[in-house]
Formats: C-alpha cells, structure tokens, sequence
C-alpha cells in the first residue's frame, strides 16, 4: 500500500545474502522505505537476478556459499549496462582486506555489518542519487562529445600565456589539419606568425576585460587560402578558451556579396557606392591631419557615339579596356593590393580616382596628363579601332569642395568644361565652372524647348560660282536666338545638343525646315537651287538617316537634286564601311553629297578616295590664313587639285576679301561662300535674291 | 566481578539495535523483533551442531562458514558482543588453528543460549 502511494517510480533493489536474518531486516528496511527489494541467496542467482529483474542497485553480501560476492561482483560489470550499475558490499568491519579486494572487484561502495538499518536506507539513496547524477552527467557528456565531434571547430583550454592545457575538440590540430601533435604546448605554434604574435597580448586583453576577444588570421592550407577566427573566451579560473574555426566560406561568401554590392560587373571596378564610402573615410583622415586630396573624374569622349553606331558590345569593350587602362596606370604610380586601387566607375563612361596631395595640386594635373595619354591610343574593338579620348576634370579636398558630392560635382564640371574645350584633355576646376555647368544645364533644357517649339531658325548663306560670282544655291544653317541671351553661336548650341543626345532631333527638324521651305519658294514660282544642310555624325552614322531624308523630301515634294548633304570627315572614317554604304544609298538616291571642314580631321586620302562624294569644302581656317601664309596657300592648292583629280568640285567657306577671292580664283576654286558675298541671310532675305 | 544471569541477558543485547528494530516494519504486523528471534532460535542450534561437528571432523573451514553464518545472526539482533566472540573464533578457523579453535568454541554454545534468553525477553516486551 505504502509503494503505491509513493509519487516517485519504484526503484528496485536486488539484495543478495545468505543470511535469512539480514534477508529478513534488510527486505523490511527497504520495502518499508519504499524499494522494491529481490532477494538472492548466493552469487549465481544474483547474477541471475540482475539479467532478469534489472535492479537499479545491487546490496551484496561478499561471504557466500558458491559462487561469492567477488565473483558475482565482477560477473555482473560484464553485463550489458553493468557497468554503471551500483554494487554496495555488505562486510564485516574486521575485514578491511576484503573491502579492498571488493574494489578491485568492481564494487561503488560498500556498508559494514552489523548493518544498522535505518542508516542502510539513507546509504541507498544517496547511491542511487549519485548514480542518477552520474547517468546523468554521462547523457551530457555523450551529448557534448557528439557535438564536439560534430563541430568543425577546434577547442583549446589555454592557460593565461596561451599554452594549451587540454585539447577539447579538433585533436589538438587547427581545422583542415590532421589531428594533432602530442607534444604541442602552445597554441601559438600552430597559427600563422602574425597571429602567433598577436595571442599572448589578445589572452591578456580578454582576460583582463572579461571579453571575448576575436582573432581573425589567414594561412595557406594546401596552396588554398585558409581564413581561420580564433575566439579567445576567458573563464573565472583565469583560463580560456580558445574556438578555432575555419572562416574560409563565410568570408568568401561576404567577399561575394561585397563584390556584387559594390562592384561593377562590366569592369570589375568598385562601383559609386563603394567610391563614397572610401572617399568619404578619406577625406575624413585627410582632414585630421590637414591633407589635400585630388579628385579626377574622368569622362570617356563620344563614348555615346561608339555605343550607338558599334552596338552596346563594343561600347562594353570600350570600358573594359578603359578600365584596365586606368588600372595599369595607377598600379605603376600605386603599388599595392589592386583592390584598394582608388578607383571606381561612377556611370557609363565615368570614372573617379583620387589621390592623396603630397605637395602641389600640380602633380595631380600630372596624373591626368598622364591618364589623358593612356587613353589616346585607339581601343581595339573587334575588327575595328575607335577613338575614345578622355576629358578630365581634377577637384581639389578641401578647397574645391569639403564633402565628396560637392567635390564630385565640381570635378564633374570641370571635366565638362574639358569636353567644351574641345576633348581629350584636363581641366582644373574653377568655382566659376560650376555657373557655367548651371548655365549649361538650364541652356539644355532651354534647347529641348526652341526645338519642341520650332522657335529654332534656319538661315541661308548664298554661295557663288567663283567665275562669275553668279549664285549657285546656299548652305542652311541653323540660328537660335535665345529670348533671354540673344543670339547663340551655333558651335556653343550642337556641342551642347550633341553631348546632352538630341542632335539627332535638330538635324531632322532642320532637314524638315529646308525641305519645306523649298517648298515655299516653288510654290511662290522663284528659282529653285540646291541647299546645303549639315548633318551630325550622329545622324549619319545611323541606318534610318536615308529614309529620314527621303521621307522628308517626299512629304515637301522636293527634287533629291536640290539638297546637298554636308558631313564632316570624323563622321565618315569613323566607321568607313558604314560610311560608304550610307553614301551610297545617298547618292544613288539623286542627292548629292559634300565633305565639310575638308582638312581638320583625319583626312585620310585613301578613304575619302572611295567616298562616293561630289564636293569637298575647304574650311574656313585655310582660307583665313590666304593669301598671305605660305603654308595656308599650299594646303588650299593641294586640296583643289586633289579634289579635281576626283572630279570633285571645292567650295571654299569663310571668304571674305577680295585678295581671298583672287587665290581661289587662280588656283581653279569652283565654289565660294563667305562675308566676302553675304553673311547667313534670313529665310525672307534669301528668298528675295531667287 | 560476579555478574548476575539478568544481567549478562540484559548486556548480551545492544540496546541501540534492538530499538532500531522495533522502529522497522513487519509484513504480518507483528514486531520485527519477534522474528528475528524466532529466526535466531530456529537456526543458532542447528548452526552450533554444525561447529561441533566440524570441530570433530577438524574442518577447519567448515567450522569458520558456520561460525560466519551465526555470526551475521548476532550483529542483526544486536548481540555485539557474542559477535566479536564468533568474529575471533572465524579468523582462528579461517587460520586453522585446531586448538584455539576448541579453546574459544568451549562457551560459545552458553553464551548463544544468554542470546536466546534475553531475544525472548525482548520478544515478549513487544
């Protein structure tokens, strides 16, 4: 009745006595306190008993008929889970030889006869606690060992100095090693140098703090780059612990992600994120110490031209090798890791370096010189070579700007005035730059109006049979006459049309404007002549620009044989297959065609040979020089005959004396036109002479 | 030095153990002490036959089982000092010594009934 109402499981008891009297008093003791005792009489049937009824402590009489207590002892060890189940010996005290052979037999403790009953109660609880505790501390202990197994982890016990007291896990070797030295002493030994003289001061920090202290080293594993972190954990005994783990992955993991966060997949170079963030840190050490920083941005010429007429492909080509340029550059100047190059592509064709100040901003101008040169040689690009100068614009920490989005905006601007200057070199900032760059923006914008508004005009400027001088037709060009600024000249405004990417809406809007006019002075029954209208390289270099025009002359119901297509040689070599194509589309399609600025470009006599143009122009800084510059004369003979040995016809731009006129008269000029005649005439004036 | 029967009873039981035993539970309700007395009378005189006999078989080893066997019989009723008496008589069997061995088992069999005697008394005060 007592059993059953014990909340506990009942623990069972195996006593083993020859003794009926201690059989008798030991059963009462202990089923009164609640065990569930099995009795055996002599060793064999302990053993027995212990296999079959599984008791969780054993009481065993050492002085037994048969088979004896030290037997059946070492009997029941060998038993599955014998091992870690208590055995107490019942012995006389006068016996201290047999208690010691009990021991040797396996026993966990013993009690001594005569037993005194009440004591043996408590005796057998407090062993079976501690075999609770033990089992316990066993469960934990082979829970911990599989975890310790599991982790790929190396745990050290170091002591104060680092010197290792006990291996816990990995071996006593670093991960990705096989397991360990017997006679390793230090934990030093096994790390790279530089770690290895870091512990001693980093087990002192951690334990002086109470901190964990992490240790992050690199080593070569195997021709592998191995990243292993060494936590140093310190214990209240003034020990600790060391977890080693190899890191390896997970850095590489970040190395990964940083690079997709902040790196330019096209050019592997660190993109304007990653520049922010080490520019900003920069100029925040500079600062302290009171350096200057140049920054150079860096923007590629006409890039837009090679994405549009090559495809986005070679445009891709163009700013790997751009890249790879700036690299090379600054490795030789900036020895070092190539990630910390001081580098990055900010857009399309833009690039940032910056550079610390040692003495003058002078030698920052030098480096963009420098960068400038390594960009003149023409970029391979499939089969073909193309040209893409760069326009640098170089900004000074802190005088140009005290954080890097100013200073970004004013190197920016001084590139762009690089640009307006005509390309292909360095512009130092000046804080006037930055109206300009303001001016130039709402002067866009002011632009993408006139043209949306048609408030763009067109002028005429007659052109004259050197012979006779009799009028042979007029070349359009285009006047903006700005509401607030007045009249703008014509190279400010396209550069500006160009660079911002709507020439190609002028050009149309022009052709449309002549055609249509043409239109008018037929209707009006005045004599129709060719015009000559320019066309952008842009809009050349584009497969849509025949049926752009035809589309035009149809729809103004205008002769092909009246309009004259004037191009510039840089829109032609550029990419001369195309080129020629194009031309001839053009030509075959009735207009005629003109080489414009004939001498300023390349001027290559093989291509232009092949063109199937019908006039060169002879620009206007040959003839400004004539007569009186010996070389200008030459270059206006050359040019004539050269032309006329391709029955080509010349035009000479930008007359405007008469000692001018009797050159190209002598040397067989065929075309004039210039202040000499007339200025750009308004459409009404022109209209008049017809 | 003369000592009275009532009191050689009185002092042949520990007086520890024997209360010890009264505090113990009994599967039939009746004292714990009852039984082991009746236990011990029951045996200790087949348990003295088996030392007389193994004496006379000079079975040295005979005799120290047996005496072994009474002797755990006398620790269990608190007869300590019958005990060490049996406790001597085991380690000169277990010796082999024949004649110590008689000498000290001369009154064990008088002593064992002072045993019995004072475990009735005690039985009967239950």
């Amino acid at each position: 009745m007592l059993l059953n109402s014990l909340p506990q499981p009942v623990r069972r008891l195996l006593l083993a006595d020859d003794d009926a009297s201690t059989c008798l008093l030991a059963h009462s003791a202990l089923s009164g306190a609640g065990f569930q005792v099995f009795l055996a009489t002599n060793g064999e049937e302990a053993v027995e008993s212990v296999l079959r009824d599984r008791p969780q402590m054993v009481l065993l009489d050492l002085e037994m008929p048969g088979v004896d207590g030290y037997e059946a002892c070492r009997r029941m060890r060998c038993l599955p889970g014998g091992v870690e189940l208590p055995i107490v010996v019942v012995t006389s005290l006068d016996d201290p030889g047999s208690i010691e052979r009990a021991y040797a037999a396996g026993a966990t403790d013993f009690v001594t006869k005569p037993i005194n009953w009440v004591l043996l109660v408590h005796r057998v609880r407090y062993v079976l606690r501690a075999a609770d505790s033990a089992a316990a501390l066993r469960a934990a202990e082979s829970r911990n060992q599989a975890l310790l197994r599991a982790m790929p982890d190396s745990l050290f016990l170091l002591d104060g100095a680092g010197r290792i007291q006990a291996c816990a896990a990995g071996g006593g070797a670093l991960p990705g090693d096989s397991p360990g030295q017997e006679s390793l002493t230090t934990l030093a030994a096994l790390l790279p140098p530089e770690a290895a003289l870091a512990l001693p001061t980093l087990c002192a920090q951690a334990l002086a703090s109470r901190m964990a202290t992490t240790l992050e080293c690199q080593r070569l594993q195997h021709g592998v780059t191995q990243v292993l972190e060494v936590r140093l954990l310190p214990n209240e005994d003034g020990t600790l612990l060391a977890v080693v783990r190899d890191v390896s992955e997970q850095k590489f993991a970040e190395q990964r992600i940083r690079r997709l966060a902040y790196y330019d997949n096209l050019t592997d170079l660190p993109n304007r994120e990653w520049m922010e963030m080490r520019l900003t840190s920069e100029l925040l050490a500079a600062g302290k110490v009171g350096r200057r920083v140049a920054v150079l941005f860096i923007d590629l010429d006409q890039f837009r031209r090679v994405n549009d007429t090559l495809g986005q492909l070679a445009g891709d080509a163009v700013l790997i090798e751009a890249a790879d340029r700036l690299r090379r550059c600054l490795a030789n100047v900036h020895p070092g890791v190539e990630d910390e190059l001081p580098l990055a592509r900010l857009g399309a064709d833009e690039f940032l370096i910056w550079l610390p100040l040692m003495d003058s901003p002078g030698s920052a101008v030098e480096m963009a010189d420098l960068i400038r040169q390594t960009f003149e040689p023409l970029f391979p690009c499939g089969p073909v070579e193309v040209k893409a100068t760069a326009s640098i614009g170089v900004a000074c920490y802190p005088a140009d700007g005290q954080d890097v989005p100013k200073l970004l905006r004013n190197a920016d601007a001084a590139s762009q005035q690089a640009k307006a200057a005509g390309r292909n070199r360095v512009v130092v900032y000046r804080a006037e730059m930055n109206n300009r760059a303001l001016e130039r923006l709402s002067l866009e914008a002011d632009l993408r109006r006139a043209v949306a508004s048609n408030s763009l005009e067109v002028y005429y400027q007659p052109k004259y049979r050197v012979d006779d001088l009799g009028l042979v037709g007029a070349e359009a060009l285009l006047r903006w006459n700005h509401p607030r600024l007045g009249f703008i000249p014509p190279n400010e405004f396209i550069g500006l049309a160009e660079a911002a990417g709507f020439i190609v809406d002028i050009d149309r809007w022009v052709v449309k404007r002549v055609c249509e006019d043409i239109s008018v002075w037929r209707a009006a029954g005045k004599r129709l002549l060719p015009v000559a209208v320019n066309l952008s390289a842009h809009e050349f270099l584009n497969q849509a620009v025949v049926s752009m025009i035809t589309d035009a002359a149809a729809q103004a119901e205008v002769p092909h044989g009246l309009l004259e297509l004037e191009l510039t040689e840089n829109a032609l070599v550029h990419d001369a297959t195309l080129a020629r194509e194009l031309l001839t589309q053009l030509r075959d399609a009735g207009f005629t065609l003109a080489i414009d600025d004939f001498g300023t470009g390349y001027s290559s006599l093989q291509y232009l040979r092949s063109f199937p143009v019908h006039t060169l122009k002879i620009d206007r800084s040959f003839v400004r020089g004539a007569p009186d510059e010996r070389e200008a004369c030459a270059l206006i003979r050359a040019v004539i005959q050269f032309a006329h040995s391709l029955d080509l016809s010349v035009v000479a731009e930008g007359v405007e004396n008469y000692r001018q006129l009797d050159l190209l008269r002598a040397e067989g000029c065929d075309y004039l036109q210039g202040y000499l005649m007339d200025p750009a005439l308004p459409v009404a004036t022109y209209a008049a002479m017809l | 030095m003369a000592v009275t029967e009532s009191e050689l009873a009185e002092s042949a039981l520990d007086r520890g153990v024997i209360d010890a035993l009264r505090e113990l539970p009994s599967p039939d309700g009746r004292s714990m002490i009852v039984c082991v007395a009746e236990l011990f009378m029951q045996d200790s005189p087949a348990l003295l036959q088996q030392m007389q006999q193994a004496v006379q078989r000079e079975d040295w080893l005979a005799l120290a089982a047996a005496v072994h066997a009474l002797k755990s019989y006398a620790g269990n009723v608190g007869a300590l000092r019958f005990m060490a008496q049996l406790r001597e008589l085991e380690l000169t069997a277990k010796a082999g010594d024949g004649l110590q061995c008689i000498a000290l088992l001369a009154p064990i069999p008088e002593v064992c009934s002072t045993v019995v005697a004072a475990l009735a008394r005690e039985a009967a005060c239950s």
